[in-house]
């Protein structure tokens, strides 16, 4: 077995299948193995022996092929044997190789036809071959006894033939046969055994080493774990000296909680090297420690908490559970750590927080309760003592909120139903009574509290006093409803409008002023499509909104449901969100349509008496009360050449007039404030420094309340009229002279004197009464002159009246037709109305027609009259002073009469006539007017039941400035202008009269020749 | 009647000549210019107007005048005075020169001006 203890000795590469076998079988197959590659070569070397000797021996003649055939067998078999043992099959190669081995020895001894005892000798062989049994059984131990037995049997066969050629006894042959047996049978039984004895202790050993080897990595196991545990525990985990309190052993937790860098670090530190100073209770950590120590020590083991502080100065909790141990006769230290810091601020913020709750509570503004279902109040803050008005929570938890008192309408039925049904109430609206029994206005919300089984425990709430808010809601609501009612009953109107021109909203007088029934009806009109402005697009409006942001005093046109127009001004401004987007357009509307086209009117009307007053011939100049001049005419500018700018503004007596001459206009103008019409005489200057002498007429002008504010002063320039005057005078003057001088001459002789004295005279006299002929001359000429331009005047307005009268009129036929045509069935209800419009528009014709007459113009103008016509006209300018006083009774004749005449004049003078008839007449009373016709003549006689003249007033009546009449109320120059009038037809006047009974006037005028 | 004559009437009277309008279209067609200048131009571009009825006192150039200039162009139409005046000079005289057939007055007999065009048709 010297191939076991080269155990290193490697296996041939053809026999790797044996590699994972054990150890004695590869050595057995190898063993194998080479035993078959030299018994080939040896067989090889036979062979070639063999034939050698079979061809140059003697004793063989040539080659004796059984050998050589047997030899060559023996070869393959060999081969076969490395064949199967390549493949494994150990056993089998084995056992045929032992066979073959056998049978060739057998075969050799069989066939050799040598000596006997050649061929005997070579049974040793079996013997030999029989040794190696041991290497070859590894199964079927059984088969050992096969070989011995077969050997056996074949070697007594062998003998038994052989002995005859030998001459051996039977004796010999039984001994040798015998000895050979035990040789074979001991071989076999000494090999088996050696190979079952090497089996027996090589399998001992085998298990001796697995059982030391299993304890081996037992031990190690627990060694490994027990560290690993140590190492991977992530609860911290220290071994300490009991005497040092140094760390001998520390785990990565630890080393990491504690905040030290590794291991080496950590050992050798004490626990003070990783405590805070002071622990909780303020003892120096150094004392505490050794105080835990020492309780370990003695009970085994304590647990307890720790702050720590780790070398960057951080702090941490830990609760530590530390144990005393022994270990090798030591006393040692363990001790684990939990980290607890979270845990401790997590109490420390609960603390906090159960804190803060706590202030919240004490010191909330809203009321926080807890009241048990029954109405015991559990909790009250002081925000809700206060806000019932109590001292305190003992105060008011006297209180029982189920008794009436606690409320002022009693709501905690309906809190309780509200609360036990959904578990809450939410902004729940209640009215407490506080303690002085004022009422609180709250809203809480509460919510119930139970137990596990569902039961209420008490009610949570917080209480907001609402008391002021409601207060403020219920002013808001009040004043909101006191806006909406200005809003609706403002005369002025008011809307909303979006941008895009929707009405929002709008008040009745807007709706009212559009001529629509109903807001409804009106927003549906859209001010954008529908052109409700008639003069400018909405688009102009709303670019003005846009750059100002509103419109004020901004007058436009509208239109109204029925498309008529309205004229508005409007104030309205955008209103825009905090975003700048436009919310809408609101504004006041008003009305201004009459007030518009009373305006227009009114300006139409200024326009035409201006051009009126520029057109007259005569002067007319406006002053206010100090005569500041108001207005001139153009005639003033081109009589006194001052600019219609230079004189305006000016003091009219200072620039106009010399200071001598001033006192007279300042009388006059003081005279006007007292209402009265008055007329005079005085120079002006004009500018180029000319005098011109005026004949003025002034007349108050009022404004519209009645009081005078200036005059208003018709001018007449009677320059030439004064200048024959003053050469009047100066005639006299000198005629004066020469009778002075005529006197002095005639002196010197008397008679002649007397005569001469007494035609002087006459000459005087006749001249004074020249003088006097020409003075009335000139005041009937300033009387015509005056009612010449009263008679433009007339004329004008009479235009302008009949303009207006034309409308009427025309409208008034237009109605009329429409409702012929269209509303027959309204014509009895309508046309007495229309009956009506047309005899007042007739009436004012009339009027018109008539001071058309009086006024006409054309004096040199003769033309037929009719004078019924003219009496006529006369009565209608007096209408007004006639009417339901004076009953006038008209005689006139069948036909009408013409008379060639001065339509004008003879207006005037009838209208005299008439009219002194008329203020004759004090209240009541009656005129006749009778005409009569007598050779050529018309005769028209005028009768009052007036106050009547006296008989010594009558010779004087047609004097000219004669009147019985309060001063400033007549000119006294009426009848005397009749009388003029008359005379210029070739007429004539008489009067009769008796004081308190009447006059009558007798007028007699040609007529006129067919 | 199919066709209805076509009249011109001159006022500076808006309202004039709205009325007018209003009160005359069914029997005749009217047309209406508001200053002589202005009916001037209505001549010209209507050929078919036949009738012509203008106020006196307007600004600018008076009725007469209007009616002198309108006649030397359209001496086939027919011309009256339509005014818020009594007879004027003036009147008196057109009325001599045949310049106007008729004057009437202000406010209008519509009766009498109907009449008045329909005679001298």
């Amino acid at each position: 077995m010297g191939t076991v203890k080269k155990n290193t000795r490697k296996l041939p590469g053809v026999l790797s299948y044996y590699s994972k076998s054990d150890y004695t079988t590869q050595q057995k197959a190898r063993f194998i193995y080479h035993l078959c590659i030299a018994a080939m070569v040896g067989m090889v070397f036979l062979t070639f022996s063999s034939i050698y000797v079979q061809l140059n021996s003697i004793e063989y003649d040539g080659i004796f092929l059984p050998v050589i055939f047997a030899e060559i067998s023996l070869l393959i078999f060999f081969g076969g044997c490395i064949f199967l043992l390549i493949k494994g099959k150990y056993g089998i190669a084995s056992h045929l190789f032992m066979t073959v081995a056998m049978a060739c020895v057998w075969y050799v001894m069989w066939m050799h036809g040598g000596n006997v005892i050649t061929r005997l000798d070579t049974v040793v062989l079996i013997v030999a071959l029989l040794n190696l049994t041991p290497l070859f059984i590894t199964k079927y131990k059984i088969t050992i006894l096969l070989y011995i037995l077969v050997n056996v049997v074949i070697l007594i066969v062998f003998v038994q033939m052989v002995k005859g050629q030998i001459n051996l006894s039977d004796a010999s042959a039984v001994d040798y046969i015998v000895d050979t047996s035990i040789a074979i049978l001991f071989s076999g039984v000494v090999g088996y055994n050696i190979f079952r004895i090497n089996k027996q202790s090589l399998e001992k050993v085998e298990i001796e080493n697995q059982q030391r080897k299993l304890a081996e990595n037992a031990l190690l196991q627990s060694e490994l774990f027990r560290r690993s545990v140590f190492d991977s525990s992530i609860t911290p985990i220290i071994v300490m000296d009991s005497t040092s309190f140094k760390y001998i052993d520390i785990n990565p937790a630890a080393v990491k909680i504690y905040g030290f860098s590794s291991i080496s670090d950590s050992l050798g530190k004490t626990p003070v090297d990783v405590s805070a100073p002071v622990q909780y209770d303020g003892t120096p950590s150094s004392q505490k420690a050794v105080s835990y120590i020492e309780k370990a020590l003695e009970d085994g083991s304590v647990t307890f908490e720790w702050l720590h502080q780790r070398p960057d100065g951080e702090f941490w909790d830990a609760e530590v559970h530390l144990l005393s141990f022994q270990s090798n006769n030591e006393t040692l230290l363990q001790f684990s750590l939990i980290d607890i810091t979270e845990r401790k601020k997590i109490e420390s913020e609960l603390r906090e927080s159960e804190l803060r709750y706590r202030l919240l509570f004490e010191n909330a503004q809203i009321g926080i309760y807890r009241t048990t279902p029954e109405g015991k109040i559990l909790q009250a803050n002081p925000a809700i003592i206060k806000m019932l008005g109590f001292d305190s929570l003992d105060e008011l938890n006297k209180r029982n909120l189920e008794t009436e008192e606690a409320f002022v309408k009693s709501t905690r039925k309906e809190f309780i139903k509200r609360i036990e049904k959904n578990g809450f109430v939410k902004d729940f609206e209640s009215e407490w009574n506080k303690k002085n029994n004022d009422i609180l206005i709250i809203k809480e919300n509460s919510r119930a509290v139970c137990d596990a089984e569902g039961k209420t425990l008490y009610y949570d709430g917080f209480v907001e006093n609402i008391t002021e808010r409601k207060k403020i809601e219920s002013d808001l609501k009040e004043s909101e409803l006191r806006y909406r009612t200005l809003f609706e009953n403002a005369q002025i109107g008011i809307y909303q409008s979006t941008h895009e021109g929707k009405f929002l909203q709008a008040n009745p007088a807007l709706i009212k002023m559009l001529g629509f029934d109903s807001f409804e009806e009106l927003s549906k009109r859209n001010s954008n499509e529908e052109n409700a402005y008639v003069d400018l697009s909405r688009g102009k409006v709303i670019e003005l909104f846009e750059k100002n942001g509103f419109i004020k005093d901004f007058e436009s046109k509208w239109k109204r449901k029925n498309n008529e127009m309205i004229i508005i001004k409007e104030n309205s401004r955008v209103v825009r969100n905090l975003e700048g987007k436009i919310l809408y357009y609101e504004g006041f509307v008003e009305n201004i349509t009459e007030r518009k086209l009373a305006e227009i009117a009114l300006k139409e009307s200024e326009e035409k008496y201006r051009t009126l007053m520029e057109n007259m011939n005569d002067i007319v100049m406006m002053v206010d009360n100090e005569d500041k001049v108001l207005y001139v005419n153009e005639r003033f500018s081109e009589k006194l050449g001052y600019s219609y700018n230079e004189i305006i503004g000016e003091i009219g007596y200072k620039k106009l007039l010399d200071p001598k001459d001033q006192e007279i206009i300042i009388k006059a103008n003081q005279e006007r404030t007292k209402n009265v019409i008055s007329q005079y005489e005085t120079t002006f200057i004009a500018k180029d420094g000319r005098n011109i002498d005026f004949l003025i007429s002034g007349a108050p002008v009022k404004n519209s309340e009645g009081i005078i504010i200036g005059s208003i002063g018709n001018m007449i320039d009677i320059t030439e009229k004064k200048k024959i005057e003053k050469e009047l005078e100066k005639h006299r003057d000198h005629l004066e002279f020469l009778v002075k001088e005529r006197t002095e001459e005639l002196a010197t002789s008397n008679e002649e004197l007397l005569s001469t004295n007494e035609e002087l005279h006459n000459q005087r006299d006749e001249l004074e009464a020249v003088l006097k002929n020409l003075q009335n001359t000139q005041k009937q000429l300033v009387q015509a002159a005056k009612m010449a331009s009263l008679g433009v005047l007339a004329s004008g307005v009479a235009h302008e009246i009949n303009n207006p009268l034309n409308f009427i009129k025309g409208g008034i036929f237009g109605l009329e037709q429409y409702f012929d045509e269209n509303l027959k069935e309204h014509k009895n209800e309508v046309f007495p109305l229309i009956e009506g419009i047309n005899i007042g528009v007739e009436r004012a014709a009339n009027i018109v027609t008539s001071l058309n007459h009086y006024s006409r113009r054309n004096d040199s103008n003769v033309s037929e009259c009719d004078i019924h016509t003219i009496v006529d006209n006369c009565l209608e300018i007096l209408r007004n002073q006639i009417h339901n006083r004076i009953d006038v009774k008209k005689t006139y004749t069948q036909t009408s009469h013409t008379l060639y005449g001065n339509e004008g004049k003879l207006h005037q003078a009838m209208l005299n006539i008439l009219s002194n008839a008329v203020q004759a007449i004090n209240d009541e009373g009656t005129i006749n007017i009778k005409t009569s016709i007598s050779v050529q003549k018309l005769t028209i006689l005028v009768s009052d039941t007036g106050c009547g003249i006296s008989d010594e007033d009558i010779p004087k009546i047609f004097d000219p400035f004669f009147t019985t009449k309060e001063p400033g109320q007549g000119t006294g120059l009426g009848l005397s202008i009749t009388h003029n009038i008359l005379e210029e037809h070739n007429g004539n006047i008489e009067f009769e009269s008796n004081v308190g009974h009447g006059s009558s006037v007798k007028i007699t005028l040609p007529l006129s020749k067919k | 009647m199919d066709e209805k004559v076509t009249l011109l009437y001159v006022d500076d009277e808006p309202i004039n000549l709205r009325l007018f309008d209003l009160n005359f279209k069914k029997k005749f067609n009217v047309l209406t210019a508001e200053s002589g200048a202005e009916g001037l131009e209505q001549l010209k571009g209507n050929p078919q107007i036949v009738v012509v009825i203008s106020d006196m006192k307007m600004p600018g150039m008076s009725g007469i005048d209007f009616i002198r200039l309108a006649k030397k162009d359209f001496p086939h139409v027919r011309f009256f005075i339509l005014t818020g005046f009594d007879i004027t000079e003036e009147i008196a005289d057109a009325l001599n020169e045949r310049l106007i057939h008729k004057y009437f007055r202000k406010p209008f007999n519509l009766k009498e001006i109907e009449t008045s065009i329909q005679e001298f048709l």
